[in-house]
């Protein structure tokens, strides 16, 4: 699944009408829109609500090492020579309420690369001291949930740069302009960050670990039993084995006695040695 | 700021160098060689490297570069499953952490969270720390990495080859498994310094040892080395006691003079227990499917099979090496 995130409103539509997406007419708590593949949330303003709009996402749908995060929103940037609509990823990000710093693994090419400051108020002042030129006010929240859900480099932040941190305001159309013209980068950002993804699969036990859930039902397996059980059959798939022929053998068998759920366990251990 | 236009696997794209680094001339001779990389400015490598949960495998393609200033220990006292070559004690210096080799059944594959490969650029800290050690002890100077293989990336013999000179009561063990023969032409041999070169049967280093050069490649290395003066140590570390190596050690020793080398290692795939399930986490190495055992917190091959491979491997060693300069562990 690819889940993107964005503060306001202005952000997420022309990605909603880019990625024809749907409202999740279910959600009440944050406007939350998806298809079969995307599913985007905008949490409003701050890393707080950020953090806790991804961890919605996150308990809401699930979440897998092939997922992926973006966080899509604007910038600002202290320099005047970059254009406004520049599109910026983060590799590194800095809360500068407690000057931690936050790594995400990017890989994804082709697009400049920054540091991000991350504020928690709105920077109008140029000679602010940021680490680096570009500030935003989510994508520490970002990180931190990026931290506790996902592998770093599942994890990947847009900045488009859309003012020069002073007071002036932007009409709305500009801004969702800026967006616009970046989606078919935020469209490549999302196939390279899905190749890498792929890339960092290991071995796929999704079809063992189905079967082996059944066979625990079945014969009441003990979490002993899976614990030393699982390993075995990874250790069989590694060698060559056909693990789901003979973790299929097992499903009819069902457990009657302690005795019966020993014999049926130890069968097993040896099919698979 | 930086555009990477392409990311080419096994190619450093990005730097990240802490603050205190900079200052160093390592530092400086790295950033000018990888001018094009997206160099990132941290407060402490541990924010980068000891992230929870990183992608071994990916960072293993795609490798990063930290470039960092080391802090309070510099020379550790060697693992007990390590070989000390009879020297009385056995330290070791890591001025580098990970390999841009991939060998599965290294004990760095379970080591650390992450496979970026950490510089620490203080070498001079290193090098005090190399005349406080006791006569007669030994130092790996190669230990979480191969210092010869990352010559072009980080030429740390450079660095420390006057240090080496320096202290002549210690000696000093350079492991590797690079076939970089040009590097060891611009050095003189020291009395002090031994140079240990792995080598395994070309059906193991296809299997197990990704990115390393053939068996050949460092034969040839190992027979430069020994052209140059230069003492050399053959290390058969790890042997896998359910392969046939006969046919190796005869093709080894048949290219290399066993009389012109100083020693060798030998010793069978082992490796700490905690380290072994975690590598088994995420490796899909058929080097976690063998049939091993653990033995006091330790895991490798049962006994049985180890007492018959190491007799049948020794018949031949010791007719074209010297008894005495075999250290078997």
């Amino acid at each position: 699944m690819i889940y993107i995130h964005t503060a306001l409103s202005v952000e997420a539509s022309p990605i909603i009408e880019g990625f024809k997406l749907k409202k999740d007419m279910d959600t009440k708590e944050f406007q939350v829109f998806g298809n079969e593949d995307v599913i985007l949330i905008v949490s409003g303003v701050g890393k707080v609500k950020c953090a806790m709009g991804i961890a919605y996402l996150f308990g809401k749908y699930g979440v897998c090492e092939k997922d992926i995060l973006l966080n899509v929103g604007y910038c600002g940037s202290s320099n005047l020579d970059v254009p406004l609509g520049t599109l910026k990823l983060a590799n590194k990000v800095v809360d500068m309420d407690t000057g931690r710093e936050y790594f995400p693994d990017l890989f994804v090419t082709g697009y400049e690369q920054e540091c991000i400051s991350c504020f928690s108020n709105v920077i109008t002042n140029r000679k602010e001291n940021t680490e680096g030129v570009f500030v935003d006010m989510e994508s520490a929240g970002v990180m931190e949930a990026s931290y506790k859900f996902l592998y770093p480099h599942q994890t990947v932040i847009v900045k488009i740069v859309s003012d020069y941190m002073d007071d002036e305001r932007k009409d709305v159309l500009f801004l969702k302009s800026l967006i616009d013209k970046n989606l078919s980068n935020i469209e490549d950002i999302i196939k390279q960050s899905r190749d890498i993804v792929c890339m960092a699969q290991g071995l796929n036990m999704a079809e063992e670990d189905a079967i082996l859930d059944r066979i625990r039902a079945n014969m009441r397996f003990t979490k002993g039993m899976m614990d030393l059980l699982r390993p075995r059959v990874r250790k069989a798939k590694i060698k060559g084995y056909d693990t789901v022929s003979i973790l299929c053998g097992f499903l009819d068998s069902k457990s009657s006695s302690k005795v019966e759920r020993k014999r049926v366990f130890d069968e097993l251990l040896k099919k698979l040695k | 700021m930086s555009c990477l236009k392409n990311l080419s696997s096994r190619a450093v794209h990005r730097i990240y160098v802490e603050e205190d680094a900079f200052g160093y001339d390592i530092t400086r001779k790295v950033l000018k060689k990888y001018s094009d990389c997206d160099i990132v400015k941290i407060n402490n490598y541990k924010d980068v490297f000891n992230r929870t949960r990183q992608s071994f495998s990916l960072q293993k393609k795609f490798p990063q570069l930290i470039l960092a200033v080391k802090k309070d220990t510099f020379i550790y006292e060697g693992s007990p499953m390590c070989q000390n070559f009879g020297h009385q004690s056995y330290y070791y210096a890591t001025f580098m952490v990970n390999c841009i080799f991939d060998c599965q059944y290294c004990f760095l594959q379970g080591m650390y969270n992450s496979s970026n490969i950490v510089c620490f650029v203080n070498v001079e800290d290193f090098a005090k720390e190399f005349s406080r050690m006791e006569c007669g002890s030994m130092i790996a100077l190669s230990y979480e990495t191969d210092l010869i293989a990352h010559h072009n990336i980080v030429p740390y013999l450079e660095y420390i080859y006057e240090y080496i000179k320096a202290t002549e009561n210690v000696a000093f063990e350079i492991r590797t498994k690079s076939a970089n023969t040009l590097i060891l032409s611009k050095y003189m041999p020291l009395d002090n310094l031994i140079l240990a070169y792995t080598l395994t049967p070309q059906k193991i280093i296809d299997s197990y040892e990704r990115f390393t050069p053939n068996l050949d490649a460092r034969i040839k290395a190992v027979n430069h080395a020994l052209d140059l003066g230069f003492k050399v140590r053959i290390c058969f570390d790890p042997i896998f006691a359910d392969e046939d190596y006969e046919e190796f050690f005869q093709h080894v020793f048949e290219k290399i003079d066993g009389k012109r080398i100083n020693d060798i290692g030998y010793g069978f795939f082992r490796m700490p227990k905690e380290q072994y399930l975690k590598a088994f986490k995420i490796s899909d190495s058929i080097v976690y499917a063998k049939d091993c055992v653990e033995e006091d917190g330790v895991v490798t091959f049962p006994e049985k099979m180890i007492t018959e491979a190491t007799k049948i491997h020794m018949d031949i060693i010791e007719y074209f090496v010297d008894k005495e300069k075999i250290y078997i562990l």
